[in-house]
């Protein structure tokens, strides 16, 4: 098991451009829009080259390298390996089809995600009509992430030092149950530190 | 190589993905119904955050592949089915939004794997249980009912002969990995802190009519 890297979670480019300084919200409808206009022509290779077209507009005013977006839409690979055979027994055309709305789809979704900070994307999606308590757990679930994800980083590296190789599959279940466990009471625990800060800071839970 | 991965768009057509997203809608609105205060938003919060760093333990498996944990049926053994759902809500959101597991318009069935036959479907049978078996069942059941679920949903592009067979096989390993370590923790929980796991919920049997329900959607899909 390699060690953990929080930073790598963190996909937002910064940049002092034009698609930065739009309002989220225009964003993510802007990206909704486009992944409808995908779906809905997933039959018309013209429309795929008019969408790349878009698309490439949208990284030039963002100021983002369209190989850097390419290379995030890659993600979906394993689903296109997955789908390999289609492209010999599947309908003609069925698969090149496949290919270009995932690559199109993901693509967009990673150009969103270079453009827009965590704390913007929720603001947008409250003013979009996402309820209120979603916005709320999202938003401490984003902040403890990190704090969380480098705790499971020390885990890791404690057991690494500690534990004998070899362990046998159902060992290693065991064991990853184990820390998931600690795992959660730590962030039980440090939930109701939250807590009480935020009922000092002036929360009011109705 | 990674096993669980959520569903990317491009596979599939505008009115599946809007399928999808009708289930989640309704079972993300029953869930809020069902009595989550603003007491619990800070303990939803840090258990979703919990949910994505313990998805970071990842453990080899045979063949040079790796499994991760889902940790769906954890959640819903420590906060309950309906508050489990709006964490798992939270978390396939964040993945689909920022860390791009998952496509957006897909998000509805990614949802429903992972909130219904995750957190609902673990929750439901943890409940009727509420031992090591139970947790170890609701985790097998989780990653195996998700799988199953995820290939019949992309039968449209994929066919299900050749999809569903590998789904289901590879994710019995993995719901054996998930059910072993959904237990150990369960079991460690118990010992540590007995009353971090959740008593009975209610609504127990609208949870599993939901089940049942997005179960026979998907099964005709």
């Amino acid at each position: 098991v390699s060690g953990f890297h929080a930073g790598a979670l963190e996909l937002y480019v910064p940049r002092n451009s034009m698609a930065h300084r739009w309002s989220a919200r225009t964003r993510v409808l802007l990206v909704f829009a486009f992944l409808v206009a995908v779906a809905a022509t997933r039959a018309v290779p013209t429309a795929w080259a008019v969408l790349a077209g878009i698309l490439l507009g949208g990284c030039i005013a963002a100021r983002l390298s369209p190989l850097l977006i390419l290379q995030r839409a890659l993600v979906a690979l394993p689903f296109l390996v997955a789908a390999v055979p289609l492209a010999f027994v599947g309908p003609p055309g069925r698969y090149e089809s496949i290919c270009a709305t995932t690559v199109l789809s993901v693509a967009a979704a990673a150009w969103l995600a270079a453009t827009t900070r965590f704390p913007d994307l929720a603001r947008a999606m409250a003013q979009l009509g996402v309820p209120r308590v979603l916005v709320s757990v999202a938003i401490m679930a984003w902040r403890y992430l990190f704090v969380l994800a480098e705790e499971v980083g020390r885990m890791l590296r404690a057991r690494t030092l500690r534990a004998p190789l070899g362990m046998s599959p159902r060992q290693q279940a065991v064991s990853a149950g184990r820390m998931a466990g600690s795992l959660m009471l730590r962030a039980l625990e440090r939930s109701e530190r939250v807590y009480g800060a935020m009922r000092l800071r002036g929360f009011d839970p109705q | 190589v990674i096993l669980a991965l959520h569903l990317p768009d491009g596979f599939l057509s505008l009115e599946r993905a809007a399928l999808g997203w009708l289930q989640a809608a309704l079972v993300i609105a029953i869930a809020l119904r069902m009595g989550v205060s603003d007491r619990q938003i800070p303990r939803m919060g840090v258990i979703a955050a919990a949910v994505f760093a313990a998805q970071c333990i990842a453990f080899p498996i045979v063949g040079g592949t790796s499994a991760h944990l889902l940790g769906a049926a954890l959640a819903a053994i420590i906060l309950g089915p309906w508050a489990a759902v709006l964490v798992l809500t939270v978390v396939v959101g964040i993945e689909a939004t920022l860390l791009q597991d998952g496509g957006l318009l897909a998000m509805g069935w990614n949802l429903v794997n992972m909130a219904v036959f995750g957190a609902l479907l673990g929750g439901v049978v943890f409940s009727a249980l509420r031992n090591a078996p139970g947790a170890f069942v609701a985790g097998f059941l989780t990653a195996e009912m998700g799988a199953i679920a995820a290939a019949q949903e992309m039968g449209q592009t994929i066919p299900t002969s050749v999809s569903l067979p590998v789904m289901a096989v590879s994710h019995a390993v993995v719901g054996l990995v998930e059910g072993c370590a959904t237990a150990a923790a369960f079991l460690l929980l118990l010992r540590a802190r007995p009353d971090a796991v959740c008593a009975n919920a209610p609504g127990q049997r609208l949870a599993a009519l939901i089940v049942i329900a997005c179960g026979l959607v998907v099964a005709l899909l």
